[in-house]
Formats: structure tokens, C-alpha cells, sequence
């Protein structure tokens, strides 16, 4: 079990040793590639110490070149500006800080002074081009100028006249001539510009003073056209300054800087220069030192000497750590063994040390395969102590139904006594029920003859109210009849009064001839009184008469639908007694029914007591056969203890507690009870004699 | 029972071939009020004699549009129209919708000549004139055209003005006044 751990064990050491020895070629190899590395390196970085000295060299000689105001100067100026810093930005992870803050210390004032140039460049640039343009136009302007004189010195003008004329030829050299001072930003530009501004306002008042003329200035007004146009051409070559005057005085302060900046450059050049001269003998330093220093030798050579004796100290301490461990699962191994010779099964032995793990595994099966036999041999023991429980809780039921059995017998016995007596008295009460039903039945006839006759008066009497319902209506017909012709001779009443009232009116009419007609009038008047107030009465009396003869036939109406529903209780009654007579013959069949089961009621008791007789014979034999189940049980239990004794040596989880319950269980069992033969025998025979005597009263 | 009631008249003129003859005496200086009881609108009133141009059954009436709702229409009498005017929207203000008026009375006035129909005739009657009642209560829609009343037989009979009805404002315009106002908005 040993021999494949060791195999294992070197595999993993020549594996160690192999990754050192690969680890110390590699740290080798490293080595050489660093020093290859360097060696690059020290040509790139002089190469840039050199193009650092050619840069500020350039920016001099751009620097000096602004001065003739071209725009392409100043771009190029702006971008070295941009390229030195990058190169010092380059040389600045070599590690030679001092020599780079000098060459910074001398490189600021320059980048002061370019930065002052570029930012005059615009305004230089402009002026440039003004002084450009009036060089190209001076000599057309002064021809101009001249023409005018000459025009002027032949017509009979002022002498201030020609004088201003010819103060302008001047005025216009002057001009030139400052504005090329204030480009150069002498010392005496500031002067120069002072005087261009009064040169170029007082040419331009002048020939405004010639075109308009001026009585201060003593200025006659030109008058010869072609001495207005020439100056007018003047005037307009003269534009690029006329329009630009303060742009170029106020430019004087700004050039004077510039060239300022432009003389600090030439002056501090020389000490950058130096400077970046120092630069190429401390890069050389820098590499030599990189190579040859002594970090450099521990690293190629004494890096792998330390990786050697550092994996000989881990093999030892790894080695020494493997025999401890596998001592100790050997010593766990022993001290489970141990337990289990003494029985108990419980142990588990820990598989968790990697040496041993196998044979604790082994070890953990067979103990747990032994732990499964005794609890397979526990199972059906325990079921069997189970069953033998049950039977014997069985016996004991069976002895105490037994016992309820003898008393259901004796009950049983006095209720078939208790049935026959209650079978006489229903015989004697049914031959009773008989006669009166027969009774009944008498009476229900008597009383369905009654309704019959009952049911033809009825029948006469609604004919009879039939009949004069019509005789009333034929009456109720002839009062309306009535009253339609009393409402006519009222009617008639009213067209006869209307007649008396056109009588009264026409005999009025008529004046002292129509007084006959009033009287007539008068008394169609009275007389109609009377014919209404007896015409009201017959019509409120025949109203009357109409009213009760319409009640009377509601009456009757009433009277007849009262009738209709005696007769519909008489045929209910009928229908009843019919019902009364049905039950009545029902309920004699009923008590001959009845009559007939109290026969056989008695019968079935004498039968039951001979069924009563035979159960107590069968519970003496259940009696009997409860001894031989006692006699078995005790058996078992004997069998059961021993058994459940030897299982109790062995010590498996949980079991030993169990068997001992099972023990517990099985001397709990208490003895099963024979029956009380003698008791039983004594009683069922008492029963059987009184069943006896019962069965003769029967 | 035409014949009855020509029997009934020839009575009664033998009645009054017997008892006209003699002419009446006056018995005493007490002066009487004579009038026709009638209703209209279901308020018994009285009319003076002499106001009453005449009594007939309401005649068949041709409908005039454009008139007020109590104009019922024209109807042709002795050969000559006749406006005949419902006295319960006249009076009530609201037509009946009970029987039918049979009757109407037709009067005369210088300038007017119609009739109004009537809910019930009766008859003439005779009251002694000092028993006029001239401050009971009468109907509030006739009240406007009526002068005092008698007492007859438990009930109050005003007596009904024709001149106060006559120069009444409201019968004097029978025009619709809604037609009016939709032709005045028409013109403008």
C-alpha cells in the first residue's frame, strides 16, 4: 500500500527540480536580453541629445527670421517650440534628472522670448505687409503729388497753396521711412510712430484742404480736374496707411518686445547649447553604470544560487511533513480497530488523511456491512415480538368478547321472551283495530250519501239563482231603457225652455204687441219648471232603481259563485271520504298483516333460543382453545428474551437501545385469563330454562 | 212623443186663450228684474232682458286663423256669419274638455255682433229688484264684468254686464297677438 505513496512522492520532486533548474536558464536568458536591451537603448537616447541640439538651433535662426514678417516663420517657430519639449519629455525616463533641470533652467528664458515673439507675430506680420504695399505706392503717390504741384504752379494760385502741395511730397517719404523704424523696434520707434501719426493726419488734412479748400490754412480749392483726380489717385494709392494709422502706432510697444525677445534668444543660446552638450556623456554614464553595477551581477548569477538552496530547504520540510502525517492515520487506524474487537460497531475511523484514506475506507464498509447484518437480524425480530404482542393482546380480546358474548346471549334470550308477550298483545290489539275500522268504514259510507245529496241541492239552488241573475239583468236593460228616454224629455225640456227664452225676447222685441207672447212665455217657463224638477226626480229615482239592480245582480252573481264553491267542497268531502275509506281498508290489511308477523314473530324466537343454546356450547370450546394460545405465547416469549439477550452484546447505534425496549416489551406481556367454565355452564342452563318455560307461554 | 209635447203646447194655448184675455192688474208698485239664468264656464249668471239678442243651438263654425284662442270661428246664421266666441276661454282662459256646448247666446251691440257659447240654459226668471245683492262674492273671472246678483234657491246668480263685456279691452282686439308680433318683425 506504501510503494505507489513513494512513486508519487518522487514524481512530484523531480518535477520541483525540473521547474527550478528551467527557472534558473530562464532568469540567465533574462540577464542577456536586459544587457541587449540596454545596449539599444544608450543609441536612441544620444540620438535624441542630438536632435534636442539641432532644435534650438533652428528656433534661433527662426527666431531672427521673424523680423522679416512672414507668417511661415512663425508656424515654424511654434511647432519646434512643441518638438523641445517633446525631446527633454523623451530623455526624461533615463534617470539623468540634473542634467535635464539645467537644460530646462536655460531653456525657460528662450521659451519666454518665443513665446512673446508669437504672440506679436500677427501684429509684426500686418505691418510688414502696410510697409510692403506703401514701398510699391510711394513712387506713384509722390508722381501724383508732383502732377498737382506743377498744375498748381501754373494756374494763379496761393504760395500756402503750393507750399501744402508740395509738404505732402515730404510728408509721404517721412511716412515710409517711420514706419520701417517702428519695425524695427529701436529705441527710437516709440518717437518714429509719434511722428507718423501727426505725418499721416496732416497729409490727410491737406488734401482735404486742396479738394475743399481751407481760408485758415490759407488753401485755395483745386480747380483744374485733372489736378482733382491725381490727387484723388494719390489719395487712394495712400489708403493702405490712411486707414491703418493707429493700428500702426499703437504696434510700436509690442515690436519694441519682440525684438527685445528676439536679442534674449541669440543671448541665452549659447548657454543651452551647453547644456545639451552635457547631456551625451551622462547618458553614457547612465547605460555603463546599468550593466556593470552590482544589482545587475546578484540578479544574472546569484538569483538562481538562492532558488537552489531555497527548493533543498522546502524538499526537507515537505519530506518530514509526509512521515508525521502518515503516522497519525496510522495511529487512528489501530485505536478503531481496538473498538471494534471489543464489539462496537459504532466506530468510524476518519478518512480524511490522504496515506491512509483507503484502509479507513475499507475498514469504515466492513464495519458498517457487520452494523447491517445485526439490524437485518434485529428487523424481523423485532416484528416477530410485535405479532406475539398482538396475539396475545388477541387471547385477551377474545376471552373479554367472550364474556360480553354470554351477556348478549342472556339479553338476547330475555328479549325473546319480552317479543312473544309483545306478539300476544299486538294479536289482541289488531283483532280490536279490526272491528272499528270496520266501524268506519260504515260511517264513511253513511256520510258519502250525505254529500250526494248535499251535492244535487246545491246544484238546484245555483240554477235557481241562475235564472233570476237573468230576470235582474233583463230589468237592469229595461231602466237604462228608461232612463235614455228621461234623459231625452230633459233634453227636450232644455230646447223647449231655449224656445220660451227666443219667445220672451221676440215678444220684447215686439214691443206693446208681443206682451201676449210674454205671458206664453211665462208659462212655457213655469210649466217647464215642473216638467224638470219632475223629470230630475224620475231620472235621479231611476238612476236609484239601476244602482240596486245592479246590486242585487252582484248579488247574485256572489250567490252563485258561493254555490259553485260548496259544491267544489262537497266534492272535496266526497273525494275525502273516498281517501277515509281507502285508509280505512288499508289499515285492516294492515292489522291481518300485522297479526300475521306476531305469528312469526313468536316463531323466530323459540328459534332464537336454540341459536342462544349452541353459541354458549361454542364459547365453552373458544374458552378451551384460549388455554392452548396461552400456553404457545409463554413459549415464544421464552425463545424472544433469550434472543434479544445475545443481540444485546453487540453495540450498534441506536440498537442496543431498542432491544432493550423489546425486552421490556415482552415481560410486560401478562398471562391470558382462562375462561369461567363453571360459571358459563351454570348460567347458559338457568338461560335455557327460562327460554324453556317463555317458549311454553308462547 | 212629438205629438205629446204639440198636445202639451195646444194645452198651454188654450191656457193662455183662457187666463190672457184679461189683462194683468198690478197689484202692488213693486218693480221686478227679469233675466235669463244660464251659465258659461260653469258659473250660473244672469242677462237682463233686453240684452239678449237671441238663444240657438251652437251652429257649425268655420275655424278664422290668425285669431285669439277664444275666437272659435264663424258660423253661418239668418244668412249672415256670426262669430261665435267659446265662453270658457274667454272667461277661464282655458278650453273645456267636458260635453260639448250645445247652446250659445248671440248678442248685438253697435259695432259687435257674436255669440258665446254656454255650459247650461235654464230659464227666465223674475226677481224682486230691491233684493239685488251688489257686494257678494262672485267668481274672480267674471267679476270684471259683472253688477251685483240675486239669491235664488240657495245659490248666488250674478248678473252679467254685456256693455261691460262689450267695451271690455280684451274683446275688443280678437286678433292673435303673436301673429302680430312675428308680422311687425317680418316688416321691420
Amino acid at each position: 500500500m506504501n510503494k505507489p505513496m513513494k512513486s508519487g512522492a518522487s514524481n512530484v520532486w523531480v518535477a520541483v527540480i525540473a521547474v527550478g533548474i528551467l527557472a534558473c536558464l530562464a532568469g540567465v536568458l533574462y540577464t542577456f536580453y536586459q544587457l541587449q536591451a540596454e545596449a539599444g537603448d544608450e543609441g536612441t537616447y544620444q540620438q535624441l541629445a542630438s536632435d534636442l541640439r539641432l532644435v534650438s538651433q533652428e528656433l534661433v535662426v527662426g527666431a531672427g527670421e521673424t523680423e522679416r514678417g512672414a507668417q511661415e516663420t512663425f508656424d515654424a517657430l511654434q511647432g519646434k517650440l512643441g518638438q523641445f519639449d517633446q525631446l527633454v519629455g523623451q530623455l526624461q525616463p533615463l534617470g539623468i534628472d540634473s542634467e535635464l533641470a539645467q537644460v530646462r533652467a536655460r531653456w525657460q528664458p528662450i521659451e519666454m522670448a518665443t513665446g512673446t515673439l508669437l504672440a506679436t507675430g500677427p501684429r509684426i506680420v500686418f505691418i510688414h505687409d502696410i510697409s510692403k504695399q506703401l514701398a510699391e505706392n510711394i513712387r506713384p503717390v509722390q508722381s501724383e503729388l508732383t502732377a498737382v504741384v506743377d498744375i498748381l504752379r501754373d494756374e494763379q494760385v496761393s504760395s500756402d497753396t503750393i507750399a501744402a502741395a508740395q509738404k505732402t511730397l515730404w510728408l509721404t517719404e517721412r511716412i515710409a521711412r517711420n514706419i520701417d523704424k517702428i519695425l524695427a523696434g529701436g529705441a527710437d520707434s516709440q518717437a518714429a510712430a509719434d511722428e507718423f501719426r501727426t505725418d499721416a493726419a496732416s497729409f490727410s488734412r491737406i488734401a482735404d484742404a486742396l479738394k475743399q479748400g481751407n481760408t485758415v490754412m490759407g488753401i485755395q480749392r483745386l480747380r483744374d480736374r485733372d489736378a482733382i483726380a491725381s490727387l484723388d489717385r494719390a489719395e487712394e494709392l495712400f489708403q493702405v496707411v490712411s486707414t491703418s494709422i493707429d493700428q500702426i502706432a499703437d504696434a510700436s510697444a509690442e515690436l519694441r518686445e519682440a525684438a527685445l525677445a528676439r536679442q534674449t534668444i541669440d543671448q541665452a543660446n549659447p548657454a543651452l547649447l551647453a547644456s545639451i552638450a552635457d547631456l551625451v556623456p551622462a547618458i553614457d554614464w547612465v547605460m555603463n553604470a546599468r550593466v556593470y553595477n552590482r544589482g545587475t551581477l546578484l540578479v544574472a548569477f546569484g538569483a538562481p544560487a538562492l532558488l537552489a538552496v531555497a527548493l533543498l530547504v522546502f524538499m526537507y520540510r515537505s519530506q518530514r511533513q509526509r512521515v508525521v502525517y502518515t503516522e497519525r492515520g496510522v495511529d487512528e487506524i489501530n485505536s478503531a480497530l481496538e473498538r471494534v474487537a471489543e464489539g462496537d460497531l459504532t466506530i468510524v475511523v476518519p478518512e480524511d488523511n490522504a496515506v491512509t484514506r483507503d484502509i479507513a475506507r475499507q475498514i469504515n464498509a466492513s464495519i458498517g456491512r457487520q452494523r447491517e447484518l445485526i439490524m437485518n437480524i434485529r428487523t424481523p425480530f423485532e416484528v416477530s415480538i410485535e405479532e406475539i404482542n398482538k396475539i396475545g393482546r388477541s387471547a385477551r380480546q377474545q376471552v373479554e368478547k367472550g364474556k360480553e358474548l354470554t351477556q348478549s346471549v342472556a339479553e338476547s334470550t330475555a328479549a325473546a321472551n319480552e317479543m312473544v308477550h309483545t306478539s300476544e298483545k299486538i294479536k289482541a290489539a289488531t283483532a280490536e283495530a279490526a272491528t272499528t275500522s270496520k266501524r268506519n268504514s260504515e260511517q264513511v259510507a253513511v256520510g258519502y250519501e250525505l254529500t250526494k245529496d248535499m251535492s244535487k241541492a246545491s246544484a238546484d239552488v245555483r240554477e235557481a239563482v241562475q235564472e233570476t241573475s237573468k230576470s235582474a239583468k233583463r230589468q237592469g236593460e229595461l231602466i237604462q231603457s228608461v232612463t235614455t228616454a228621461a234623459e231625452y224629455i230633459q233634453a227636450l225640456n232644455t230646447k223647449i225652455s231655449v224656445v220660451a227664452i227666443n219667445t220672451r225676447i221676440e215678444a220684447e222685441k215686439a214691443g206693446e204687441h208681443g206682451r201676449p207672447f210674454l205671458g206664453i212665455a211665462e208659462a212655457i217657463g213655469d210649466l217647464l219648471r215642473e216638467a224638470e224638477e219632475e223629470g230630475r226626480k224620475i231620472i235621479s229615482e231611476v238612476r236609484m232603481l239601476q244602482n240596486m239592480s245592479a246590486d242585487n245582480l252582484a248579488s247574485m252573481e256572489n250567490t252563485v259563485g258561493n254555490i259553485v264553491t260548496i259544491l267544489e267542497y262537497i266534492e272535496r268531502l266526497d273525494k275525502s271520504l273516498e281517501d277515509i275509506n281507502a285508509g280505512s281498508n288499508a289499515i285492516s290489511s294492515i292489522v291481518t298483516s300485522v297479526d300475521d308477523g306476531a305469528g312469526h314473530s313468536a316463531e323466530r324466537a323459540q328459534y332464537m333460543n336454540q341459536s342462544m343454546s349452541r353459541i354458549s356450547e361454542r364459547n365453552l370450546d373458544i374458552s378451551e382453545y384460549s388455554g392452548y394460545t396461552q400456553l404457545g405465547v409463554g413459549n415464544l416469549q421464552k425463545s424472544m428474551r433469550d434472543v434479544a439477550q445475545n443481540l444485546s452484546q453487540f453495540k450498534v447505534s441506536g440498537a442496543t437501545v431498542s432491544v432493550d425496549s423489546t425486552l421490556s416489551g415482552i415481560e410486560e406481556l401478562e398471562p391470558v385469563q382462562g375462561a369461567p367454565r363453571i360459571y358459563r355452564e351454570e348460567e347458559m342452563r338457568s338461560l335455557e330454562n327460562e327460554a324453556v318455560e317463555e317458549q311454553a307461554s308462547v | 212623443m212629438a205629438g205629446a209635447v204639440m198636445q202639451f203646447l195646444r194645452g198651454l194655448e188654450q191656457r193662455w186663450s183662457r187666463e190672457a184675455m184679461p189683462p194683468p192688474d198690478y197689484e202692488d208698485n213693486v218693480m221686478f228684474w227679469v233675466g235669463t239664468s244660464l251659465s258659461i264656464a260653469g258659473v250660473k249668471l244672469l242677462i237682463g232682458e233686453g240684452e239678449l239678442e237671441e238663444v240657438i243651438e251652437t251652429p257649425a263654425i268655420t275655424p278664422i286663423p290668425g285669431t285669439r284662442d277664444w275666437v272659435m270661428g264663424v258660423a253661418s246664421h239668418r244668412g249672415s256669419l256670426l262669430p261665435i266666441i267659446s265662453g270658457d276661454v274667454l272667461f277661464r282662459g282655458v278650453p273645456y274638455q267636458g260635453r260639448q256646448r250645445d247652446h250659445c247666446i248671440v248678442l248685438k251691440r253697435p259695432g259687435f255682433y257674436f255669440g258665446i257659447t254656454l255650459s247650461a240654459i235654464e230659464r227666465d226668471l223674475k226677481f224682486p229688484i230691491q233684493n239685488r245683492v251688489m257686494d257678494a262674492d262672485v267668481d274672480p273671472d267674471f267679476k270684471p264684468y259683472c253688477l251685483g246678483g240675486f239669491d235664488h234657491q240657495g245659490d248666488f246668480l250674478a248678473v252679467l254686464d254685456i256693455d261691460r263685456l262689450v267695451a271690455a279691452e280684451e274683446l275688443a282686439d280678437a286678433c292673435d297677438p303673436r301673429l302680430e308680433m312675428t308680422e311687425e318683425f317680418n316688416h321691420e
